[in-house]
């Protein structure tokens, strides 16, 4: 056994613990002293050049002696890749953007400034690379440790996905966000009637909206609204085509103009409304709250015609995922 | 991966099992790694230096195998031996690998004659009372 030998020996044990080292060593100077004279004997190698030649013939140390030990070389096998990866994407997907998000907050509040921003990004990419490598950390621990079955796991068929819906995939999370965001407006334009203001803590009983609008733009208002409900059930037991994604401008447009036209010649707020909020504004503040209140409502109005125009084109909202069991009208025609 | 090293995969599959029941066979008669080594190669079974020492330990740490160090040459060598664990095993594994011989043979002459799946379902009764005696 010369030098050579008991550097790969080393190597190859260090990583063990001391009685399992001893055990090895002894096994593998066997191994290394036999696969020499063999070398030799069969005029592989010159008596020379035979130990380094065993040596690269057994490769590197911590992967034969990774062989041995039965530990994987791999941090997570394929019985827990899976679930590694599922839950990993899980909570990435919500996890740093919340933290960065409640960071943001909280620094906001505590008096920051823009600079918020990047530090609340700094967060959110310190919280993400955290996630990855205790959540991973837990899980090569569980590889080497766990004598987990794949019952312990907690996976049953139950757990296997579902198919994604072969028309439109969002289109009943599509509806039920229609309708509450429209009941949602309605409950809004019969609140604010109430009384929105608060001056010193106190709610005061000043409509936000003018009270003459109740002769006419109100009621309109609520059929607007209520023909918006019976459109989104519409598109929800048809699809989106041409002539809904041009109804749905008409509704759009049916809101937005007389909402600037009202505005702009103002009529839409109430006149107690504005004497409350007047001696807060400037001239010039009451100059970007107009332009951004018409641009607000604009730029809504017309994302919304615009994004039923872009579904239509595109031949519904149908599901694009590309699998057999997807066998939508639309692609079957297609094939004929 | 192309056509020559599918097969090998597949043929590595296959042979991987045979080894141990080789290894509890053979080692009745005690013997140290390398020559456990030369002689099943000798035999045709072949099997490669990184497969069979890391599997005698394995099989030693399941009470399969017993060593021993025999110091009495000039260089120290470990003997495995056959426990009688290791044989109950090595019975229990000769009669599998009887029925799945049996049960291809069968499959073959199926294939040939074009018969229906009848000679299958009794292999599968064998096979559940094969393993039944493993256990």
């Amino acid at each position: 056994m010369t030098d050579l030998t008991d550097r790969y020996l080393f190597a190859a044990t260090r990583s063990l613990p001391a009685a399992q080292r001893e055990d090895l060593s002894r096994d593998l100077a066997e191994r290394i002293a036999d696969t020499i004279d063999a070398r030799i004997e069969s005029g592989a190698s010159t008596p020379e050049t035979a130990e380094r030649d065993a040596l690269i013939e057994l490769g590197h140390p911590a992967s034969l002696a990774a062989t041995y030990s039965d530990r994987p070389l791999v941090l997570i096998g394929p019985r827990y890749f899976l679930i590694w990866k599922r839950l990993l994407l899980f909570l990435e997907s919500f996890v740093p953007a919340t933290v960065a998000g409640v960071a943001a907050l909280g620094l906001v509040i505590s008096g920051g400034g823009w600079e918020v921003i990047g530090a609340a990004i700094g967060i959110g990419i310190n919280v993400a690379v955290q996630l990855a490598f205790w959540t991973t950390a837990v899980f090569a621990m569980i590889e080497r440790f766990g004598t987990g079955t794949d019952a312990e796991l907690g996976w049953t068929p139950e757990h296997l996905p579902q198919l994604p819906e072969v028309r439109r995939p969002h289109r009943r999370a599509d509806l039920i966000a229609s309708l509450v965001w429209l009941v949602i407006a309605a409950g809004f334009v019969v609140w604010q009637q109430f009384g929105v203001v608060w001056v010193d803590g106190e709610r005061i009983a000043v409509p936000l909206l003018a009270p003459d609008l109740w002769s006419f733009w109100l009621p309109y208002l609520f059929v607007l609204i209520a023909l918006e409900a019976a459109f989104a059930v519409w598109i929800y037991r048809s699809d989106w085509n041409w002539v809904n994604a041009l109804v749905n401008v008409a509704l759009n447009a049916a809101f937005a103009v007389p909402a600037v036209w009202l505005f702009v010649e103002g009529r839409l707020l109430s006149p107690e409304f504005l004497a409350v909020i007047e001696p807060h504004l400037d001239a010039d503040a009451e100059w970007v709250l107009s332009v951004i209140f018409v641009a607000g409502v604009v730029a809504a109005c017309a994302w919304d015609a615009i994004d039923g125009i872009v579904k239509a084109v595109r031949g519904g909202g149908r599901g694009t995922l590309d699998f057999p069991g997807n066998r939508s009208p639309r692609r079957a025609s297609a094939n004929h | 991966m192309n056509p020559d090293e599918t097969t090998t995969a597949h043929l590595q599959e296959l042979r991987r099992g045979t080894v141990v029941l080789a290894c509890l066979v053979r080692l009745r008669t005690p013997d140290y790694g390398y020559a456990l080594l030369e002689s099943l190669n000798g035999l045709g079974i072949l099997v490669d230096a990184n497969t069979l020492y890391p599997l005698l330990r394995r099989l030693e740490k399941q009470g399969l195998l017993t060593s021993e160090w025999n110091t009495d040459e000039a260089r120290p060598r470990k003997f495995y031996r056959t426990s009688p664990t290791g044989d109950a095993l090595a019975i229990a594994l000769r009669s599998d690998w009887r029925r799945i011989d049996d049960a291809l043979g069968g499959l073959t002459t199926d294939q040939a004659g074009g018969n229906g799946p009848a000679d299958t379902t009794g292999a599968d009764t064998t096979g559940t009372d094969t393993t039944g005696d493993a256990s």
